[in-house]
């Protein structure tokens, strides 16, 4: 038993001693200072993370930028992406990627329909409180050609039970984005945009 | 000379000691208050004993239980919180740990953490989603539907429940995936057949009508869907809710799912596995106690009594959950800003009347609502 004893006690020491001296993060919290490259970080699992939001928005905005479409700089609203997925996800950061990017790039204009009844709002409120001179006129909104619209789906796979000391798991994305034109209700523009991603789980740990 | 003797002894019973406690035995106080706090109708007291959780292997639990007196309050925010987080957490437990794993065969399956029976772990997801619902966030609970179903998929003989089928069928009905909520409709009918569930729309055939055809509503008609949690108060369980609307009676409900009959089922299905485990952790003590005996009587006397005196059954379970869930589905008037519900015992005697105001949420021809004969 004493030896025991001295053998854990011993055990410990060393196990401290190197712990410390190695500056060993199991130990201490660090900061990257850097910015952190979305790109290049690797994933820390399988669920939607903020790489996929980029790199799904910046390909469905490559191809959106060349399509004939935007030629005349059309006026768009953004209708939503749906969740189809098991994951709580928002879509809307996607659609709100896309639109910063073509606004900037003066591709397209975009109606502002989630600011609708704060305008409508206001527009109310300067017509009771404002002098006709600073007054915005009523009647006087642009409509939307083109109505951007989409959906997001998973599929996920994992192994099935078995004897093994871990469990793989693949996830695949697959967003749909349309453009759907208001005066015919043809899609005029589709693309679809997919992501795979496997890991493997431990099914053992500490 | 007696002294130096008593040394490996006082040793070998701090390190007994050290094991015990290391294995996290956690208090279940709070948790104890908590319930009787909530079964009495002091619900700002439940949540208050609970503001602040422990870190042990109870926490899946107690926030389970948290998020319930959350949601039944009407905190919905921050119940869906609880919840996710406990959803989270629950995941993370797939990892086996070892070390809870050793201490649960030298002590019980009480230092294991809690992770729940699989009726459990899906109601997390059945109650997410009304909190969704009830916040009027469809996309939402559409996504809880999904994970409801798919942990459906995932049950591995434990019991099946009409109620979480169909409130995942609806909230994709509400979505618009209605070939994926006729899905989950059907199971429901196949569940519980004598219901009479119109697997294509998820309405309910009323008294004498014909099975064999879908059950449609006027074109400008619009419904009530309210989720039911029958409780019981002052001892008796209600057996069915009736809905009145302006003081006319819109319909009654159908009961779906009962959870002590879940919890019973689950409990048979691990009773084997249990039992096994129990024999495997009597020789594991048996065979420490020997050891320690052959050193010292007194030390092995010392180390059998507590060991076996430890022994106790996991008997967590997620306790405010309701009794029975139910669902009414009804016509109602378009302009529905309020309805009662009135709780009725087996021989129809009123247990209790409640007028809901909150919440009702609206989409489209769908009036949708939560109500819990709460004490």
């Amino acid at each position: 038993m004493s030896q025991i004893l001295t053998t854990a006690k011993l055990s410990l020491v060393v196990l401290s001693t190197l712990a410390i001296g190695s500056g060993c993060s199991v130990f201490h919290a660090s900061v990257q200072n850097e910015a952190v490259n979305t790109a290049a970080e690797k994933p820390l699992d399988t669920g939607y993370d903020f790489a996929d939001l980029r790199s799904l928005a910046e390909a469905v905005n490559t191809e959106l930028v060349s399509s004939p479409i935007l030629e005349k700089k059309p006026i768009l609203v953004v209708m939503g992406i749906e969740n189809r997925t098991d994951e709580h996800i928002d879509t809307k950061a996607i659609t709100d990627t896309i639109r910063t990017k073509l606004i900037n790039d003066g591709k397209a204009f975009f109606i502002n329909e989630s600011r609708r009844d704060a305008l409508m709002k206001e527009q109310g409120y300067q017509l009771v409180n404002c002098t006709p001179e600073t007054q915005t006129l009523i009647g006087k909104q642009l409509g939307a050609r083109y109505m951007l619209t989409g959906s997001l789906i998973k599929i996920s796979k994992e192994t099935p039970k078995q004897i093994s000391l871990s469990r793989k798991e693949q996830v695949y994305f697959q967003l749909t984005v349309e453009v759907t034109d208001l005066q015919t209700g043809l899609i005029a523009w589709t693309t679809q945009k997919e992501r795979v991603r496997g890991a493997s789980k431990p099914i053992l740990g500490w | 000379m007696k002294i130096l003797e008593l040394a490996p002894i006082k040793a070998y019973s701090l390190l007994l000691m050290l094991l015990v406690m290391g294995t996290g035995c956690a208090t279940t106080v709070p948790l104890d208050t908590a319930r009787r706090n909530f079964s009495s109708g002091q619900l700002e007291s439940a949540d208050q004993t609970l503001a602040t959780l422990p870190n042990d292997q109870n926490k899946v639990l107690s926030l389970m239980e948290r998020g319930m007196i959350r949601h039944v309050r009407h905190d919905f925010t921050n119940s869906t919180a609880d919840w996710l987080n406990a959803v989270r957490i629950e995941k993370e437990l797939e990892v086996n740990s070892i070390t809870k794993a050793g201490a649960s065969m030298v002590v019980n399956d009480s230092t294991l953490a809690f992770r729940g029976y699989p009726y459990e772990q899906t109601y997390l997801h059945v109650y997410l989603a009304k909190n969704f619902l009830a916040m009027g966030l469809w996309g939402d609970a559409g996504v809880e539907a999904r994970n409801i179903a798919l942990q459906m998929e995932k049950l591995d003989g434990f019991p099946d429940d009409a109620f979480s089928h169909y409130l995942a069928g609806f909230c994709l009905e509400l979505c618009g995936d209605d070939s994926n909520a006729a899905m989950q409709y059907r199971q429901v009918a196949k569940l519980v057949p004598e219901i009479g569930i119109d697997a294509t729309t998820g309405r309910f055939f009323p008294p004498n009508a014909p099975t064999n055809q879908p059950v449609l509503l006027p074109s400008n008609s619009t419904e009530l869907v309210c989720f039911l949690d029958f409780d019981g108060d002052a001892g008796i369980l209600p057996y069915t809710a009736a809905v009145y609307a302006d003081g006319k009676l819109l319909g009654t409900s159908r009961t779906l799912t009962s959870i002590y009959q879940l919890q019973t089922a689950s409990s048979e299905r691990m009773a084997t596995r249990q039992a096994a485990k129990s024999i495997s952790r009597f020789a594991v003590k048996g065979a420490l106690a020997l050891a320690a005996w052959s050193r010292d009587e007194n030390l092995g006397l010392l180390t059998g009594l507590l060991l076996f005196a430890l022994e106790d059954k996991d008997l967590r379970r997620w306790e405010t959950l309701p009794a029975k869930l139910a669902v009414a589905r009804l016509p109602c008037p378009s302009d529905l800003k309020q309805f009662e519900v009135e709780f009725r015992s087996y021989s129809g005697q009123t247990v209790k009347r409640i007028t809901v105001t909150s919440p009702l949420f609206r989409k489209d021809r769908i009036f949708v609502s939560l109500c819990r004969d709460q004490p």
